[in-house]
């Protein structure tokens, strides 16, 4: 009588630990974990870079005495310093927004070169850069209601 | 290639002063579906062989190979498996834990193998119909005559569905009766194409069987 080697393979197998064909629970799972990583990755890589990238990074909002307009060779000269991220001013030119590094640059720094110009600056406000920029998007999203 | 070979077997019994020799030189191959009977007096060694074709007994020299596989070739966690995967065994004695149902008492192969519980349900449920208990699930092995005990001693090697069916002396304790019905049920097994290597020392009981394999001191004689 030939012996049928066939019959009996899935049980040879089981007994050997061959990998078994067809695609295995493990391998499935493990497939589906990857394109939800993969995917969503675009949406949350970008945000986490980003905050990772400004997480020493403070907002300082200052005003001039006698309520001056703020002029914009100080603006250029604060842009070059070292940990001067940004420097804006507001569309009534008034506000001056400063975003530093706070591990790089001292509002003391800022504040004798405004001092320099022959101007006394008066801060208003100082709160981390990120925490700020989600107030702005908020204030945004509520303006648009 | 058959679905068992037992190539030039020997077992040695190594005492503190004796030395007993079991089984010697045994060399023969068992083929898929054959019903195959193991004979011989008490002593002779017939045991002793249907351990070692079961992965129970390793022998002192030789080879046992089941659907090619060298039972003591492999691993102990790969001959637990081949245990699991190929045989179902029936001892004498039952074997059978006091303290459980005949449904846990079947379950529990299932159980070690690992089997979820909802599979284990429906194949000791079907099992259990097949020897004719389903009216005595969940009665203990003491308020069952030996004849039923014996039944759910069947139950239990087969329903990991085992190609292979050991029997030691399964009527061993029954009345000729009783014993006509297990033999009745081994053969309806084996008709259904699981193979069934029986020991006994009662001819009678093997008179259907496809083949005699007649053990004296350790040697085949036939």
């Amino acid at each position: 009588m030939s012996y049928d080697l066939e019959k009996y393979r899935d049980k040879r197998e089981k007994v050997l630990g061959v990998k078994r064909r067809g695609l295995s629970f493990q391998l499935i799972v493990g497939v589906f974990a990857f394109l939800i990583i993969f995917s969503t990755g675009f949406i949350f890589i970008p945000d986490a870079v980003s905050h990772f990238r400004s997480r020493n990074l403070d907002d300082a909002i200052y005003k001039l005495e006698k309520t001056k307009p703020w002029e914009s060779r100080i603006v250029e000269s604060v842009k070059l310093e070292r940990g001067v991220k940004n420097v804006e001013i507001s569309a009534h030119g008034m506000r001056l927004t400063l975003t530093f590094n706070r591990e790089q640059y001292s509002l003391d720094q800022f504040e004798s070169i405004v001092k320099r110009e022959g101007f006394f600056p008066i801060l208003l406000n100082r709160m981390d850069h990120n925490r700020r920029m989600n107030i702005l998007d908020e204030e945004k999203e509520f303006e648009a209601l | 290639m058959h679905l068992i070979e037992v190539n030039n077997i020997s077992k040695i019994y190594n005492g503190k002063r004796t030395k007993v020799t079991a089984i010697k030189h045994m060399d023969f191959h068992i083929d898929d579906g054959e019903f195959v009977g193991i004979m011989g007096q008490s002593g002779s060694g017939k045991s002793t062989l249907l351990s070692i074709i079961g992965g129970l007994n390793k022998p002192s020299d030789g080879e046992v190979l089941i659907d090619t596989l060298d039972v003591y070739g492999l691993s102990s966690e790969q001959r637990t498996d081949l245990r699991s995967e190929y045989i179902g065994i029936i001892f004498q004695s039952f074997q059978l834990i006091p303290y459980l149902t005949v449904d846990e008492n079947v379950k529990l192969p299932m159980a070690v193998a690992g089997i979820k519980e909802k599979k284990q349900k429906e194949m000791a449920d079907s099992v259990i119909e097949k020897v004719g208990l389903s009216d005595k699930k969940t009665m203990l092995p003491d308020q069952l005559s030996g004849g039923e005990q014996e039944r759910v001693a069947i139950a239990r090697a087969i329903v990991n569905n085992p190609p292979i069916l050991l029997a030691d002396e399964p009527t061993g304790n029954l009345d000729s009766q009783t014993s006509s019905e297990i033999m009745d049920l081994l053969h309806d097994l084996n008709k259904k194409g699981q193979t069934v290597i029986m020991v006994t020392h009662n001819e009678n009981m093997l008179k259907n069987a496809t083949r005699i394999i007649r053990v004296q001191d350790g040697l085949c004689v036939n």
